[in-house]
């Protein structure tokens, strides 16, 4: 009984030392080829915070070319070239 | 086209804007100061018609992208005819004739969508409203008035005075310009072409839509035969009197200013031989037309300055706007057949146009079609 209990003391004390033997160096397999290859999902630039542009003045100019007695007033009629051209262009 | 007043052309209204225009505002497309009541203060900087690229391409990018490469815009047609009747060394005493008398035949976007071209002295075709079809009186004949317009609306005499039926497709038809010819053709989005005439004919008669039986199992016309189709451009048959110009000239007056005078125009039909047979255009015979160039045309500019001027033929390939279903040459076989007076032969082109009988060896015809017994 003791001789067993002996023996199994021994083979326990065996697989201990077995275990804390220094291990082969593991080499990561490469990748497949076969496998196509998983896309990482990219951190999306975060946008910079919309500012607003500033929009012209444009009240002027509207209220100024839809008035027909003010354009009338103020619109010149391009300088007479002379038209010397004869026949029809 | 009577010219606008000068407040007509820049007399606006805004509710006439789309709303996506109109929310750009005036100042992001034509520069200027806002916020001034003083006339000269809030032009400063003014832009009249915006540069396509800079404004228009920013909402309608492939349009500008195309439209840059199309005939309206780079002239190519131009360049390629006086190429090849001029030659390196006269090259640029000829582009300042060019630069004077044909560089104001652009168009840019806002040429056709919202005022009238540059050459009519401008002005807005509805107080600023974006017409996605421009309005064809307004726009397309204005430049293309002499020619195009008068034909297709009818407007020419023959020499015995006969008027000239107006274009069917005009009338009873309906058809505005739009009507064949594309926005995608106007837009330069048919690909690059140095010619108008360069590639398929586009638009084509028998195009899908059109008159795409010609020739098939249900056309019953006795004249579409397999010879006279394959032989015959639709135009020779179809195509009343249309007009000739002769001997262009330009130059500049005293002050600087550029001018030209022609010769009054004809109005006459004329079947010649083609000279830009090709698989997308295999007729023999196609009707010519007389443009205004001359030996001379630009010879204020300097002497011989188209030296390679029979390189080309001054009765060209034309594609009239005078259609009509019945004409003279569809009353009978004998109307074509043998009937000397419908063709461009030598002897015409010696009395006609003297000196340009080497110019047009490749178009005259010198066996008229026999007579059909």
């Amino acid at each position: 009984m003791r001789k067993g209990i002996l023996r199994f003391l021994g083979g326990l004390l065996g697989l201990i030392l077995v275990s804390c033997l220094a291990r082969p160096e593991i080499t990561p397999l490469p990748p497949s080829p076969m496998l196509p290859a998983i896309p990482t999902p990219a951190t999306k630039p975060v946008p910079p915070k919309a500012t607003p542009t500033p929009i012209a003045d444009n009240s002027t100019c509207i209220a100024c070319h839809t008035d027909e007695e003010a354009l009338k007033a103020l619109a010149k009629e391009p300088e007479e070239v002379e038209h010397l051209s004869e026949g029809e262009g | 086209m009577p010219p606008l007043e000068a407040w007509e052309k820049v007399f606006l209204d805004d509710k006439a804007l789309s709303k996506t225009h109109a929310d750009l505002g005036c100042i992001a497309c034509h520069g200027g100061v806002g916020g001034t009541m003083d006339m000269e203060e809030a032009h400063q900087g003014i832009v009249r018609d915006p540069d396509p690229v800079q404004r228009c391409a920013l909402c309608h990018k492939s349009i500008v992208e195309t439209y840059q490469k199309s005939l309206h815009v780079t002239l190519a047609g131009y360049y390629t005819v006086l190429r090849a009747r001029s030659s390196e060394e006269h090259w640029d005493k000829l582009m300042v004739a060019f630069d004077n008398h044909c560089d104001q035949c652009h168009s840019s976007c806002g040429q056709c969508h919202v005022s009238r071209p540059d050459l009519h002295e401008g002005g807005l075709l509805n107080k600023h409203e974006f017409k996605k079809i421009p309005p064809m009186n307004l726009t397309c004949t204005a430049c293309h008035g002499t020619r195009v317009n008068d034909e297709y609306k009818g407007l020419n005499k023959t020499a015995d005075g006969k008027p000239v039926p107006a274009d069917v497709h005009f009338n009873p038809g309906g058809m505005s310009c739009f009507a064949c010819h594309t926005g995608d053709q106007m837009h330069g989005a048919l690909g690059v072409f140095n010619h108008r005439y360069d590639g398929p004919p586009d638009p084509s008669c028998t195009q899908k839509g059109c008159h795409e039986n010609i020739g098939g199992p249900e056309d019953k016309v006795a004249y579409h035969t397999k010879v006279h189709l394959e032989k015959v451009q639709c135009q020779v048959c179809h195509a009343a009197p249309y007009k000739h110009c002769y001997n262009c000239h330009v130059q500049l007056s005293d002050k600087g200013v550029p001018y030209f005078k022609v010769e009054p125009s004809e109005i006459l039909f004329k079947i010649g031989r083609n000279p830009i047979k090709s698989p997308d255009r295999p007729w023999e015979y196609v009707v010519v037309r007389h443009v205004p160039i001359a030996r001379t045309t630009f010879a204020y500019y300097g002497e011989n300055l188209l030296p390679n001027f029979d390189a080309r033929e001054t009765w060209t390939y034309a594609t009239p706007h005078t259609i009509q279903r019945r004409t003279p040459q569809t009353e009978s076989c004998n109307s074509c057949h043998g009937n000397a007076d419908l063709f461009l032969t030598e002897e015409f082109v010696r009395k006609r146009t003297p000196d340009e009988v080497e110019a047009n060896r490749k178009v005259i015809v010198t066996k008229i079609p026999a007579k059909i017994p």
